[in-house]
């Protein structure tokens, strides 16, 4: 009994540490995959599928945890054990790189556990490549994760069905993006305006920097308000404050009132 | 007597502690000495005189952490104390009479503190008045 209870209480320990990795996305690939292809969209089959995915999503969580995650960063604690035995100057440091040899071999075992134990509960960024190419690649790689992430999140909205956010803003704007966010903008419903809006000012997307008040000049009162009320009320422009304060919607101009007082 | 960990697991740590001090190259005389004078000039010498050179590193680096460098920060230690303890400052006749006795005390607790500290970490050398 006491060795079970002792590997259940380290279990427990481990996941609750591991819980700060599994708090970035691209930590948690099962439940990612899970999560996106099957869970259902649809209110009822959503709801009438709760019994069998919340246990699945529990099993998602443990897979990620225990064997996806650790396995995935097993390649960068070697790479960081790996920098003990980079660097070696044979030539000018003969002795000392003989001397010290003992001791590299001997820490380089602790080295490697404690940075894999660390990657696997704590969100470190994995390591860099030191080959260019591998870096650029992976750097192209990451700016395309970002763009296709944005992507979806306009389709979803356009679509007007459940969006997830993205995370970070894309690398490089390009016209595809721009040509997206303009129709999303135009053809999503009012929830989703708000929820483009919102994400767009908070990572700083293009299309807000160059019209910080897009939101405040929405078709629907509520996304007005709700504009009105994300934003500071300083450097409105005089047309929009004049056009907010004479506003159809009572909540709207009562708010802009309280907001764009000179 | 099984229970008790073996003394080498106790070298360990020391020796990965004394380690931090001599990582920094200023610290590590002997070994120093050993690559400007004995390091033999090519790849084949250097393969060859491994068999020896290996112990004669290892020695160099326990020399350098338990006996070389720790003698060479005692200066630098008794320096830190008389300079925390004993430097004149601002105060009272009879605050220096009652603090007398108290800085007695804790000038070897402060000089043993600064030299470990000093003996296992890469800490700068104090710097002289010239």
């Amino acid at each position: 009994m006491r060795p079970l209870r002792a590997v259940v209480l380290h279990a427990v320990a481990l996941l609750a540490a591991a819980g700060c990795a599994w708090s970035n996305p691209a930590n948690r690939p099962v439940w990612n995959a899970f999560e996106q292809n099957v869970v259902p969209d649809g209110d009822i089959a959503f709801y009438a599928t709760l019994p069998l995915t919340v246990p699945a999503g529990l099993g998602a969580i443990l897979v990620d945890t225990l064997v996806v995650h650790p396995v995935r960063v097993l390649d960068d604690a070697a790479g960081d054990a790996g920098e003990l035995w980079d660097d070696l100057d044979w030539q000018k440091q003969y002795y000392t790189e003989l001397g010290f040899l003992p001791l590299r071999a001997a820490v380089t075992p602790l080295a490697f556990a404690g940075s894999w134990l660390g990657r696997i509960c704590f969100d470190i960024p994995p390591r860099e490549s030191r080959d260019p190419s591998k870096r650029a690649a992976a750097a192209q790689s990451a700016a395309d994760a970002r763009r296709t992430e944005w992507l979806a999140f306009l389709s979803a909205l356009e679509q007007q069905v459940a969006a997830v956010p993205p995370a970070r803003a894309p690398v490089e704007w390009d016209a595809e993006l721009a040509a997206a966010f303009e129709r999303t903008h135009r053809v999503a419903n009012a929830r989703g305006r708000h929820l483009l809006l919102r994400t767009a000012a908070r990572q700083r997307v293009p299309p807000l920097v160059a019209e910080p008040w897009l939101g405040l000049r929405d078709r629907d009162p509520v996304v007005r308000y709700l504009e009105l009320q994300a934003c500071s009320g300083n450097d409105v422009p005089a047309d929009l404050r004049r056009a907010l304060l004479a506003d159809d919607n009572e909540m709207v101009r009562l708010l802009a009132a309280d907001k764009l007082r000179e | 007597m099984a229970n008790r960990p073996h003394r080498s697991t106790l070298l360990l740590p020391l020796a990965l502690a004394a380690s931090c001090a001599i990582a920094e190259p200023d610290n590590r005389r002997t070994l120093n000495a050993l690559d400007a004078h004995l390091t033999p000039s090519s790849t084949s010498a250097r393969w060859l005189a491994s068999p020896v050179a290996l112990p004669v590193g290892v020695l160099g680096v326990a020399t350098d952490a338990l006996i070389v460098h720790p003698c060479c920060v005692l200066d630098d230690a008794w320096g830190d104390t008389v300079e925390w303890l004993w430097e004149p400052r601002e105060e009272s006749r009879f605050r220096s009479a009652v603090m007398t006795p108290l800085r007695v005390i804790a000038s070897p607790i402060v000089f043993l503190g600064d030299w470990l500290g000093r003996a296992t970490f890469a800490v700068p050398p104090r710097k002289e008045d010239a």
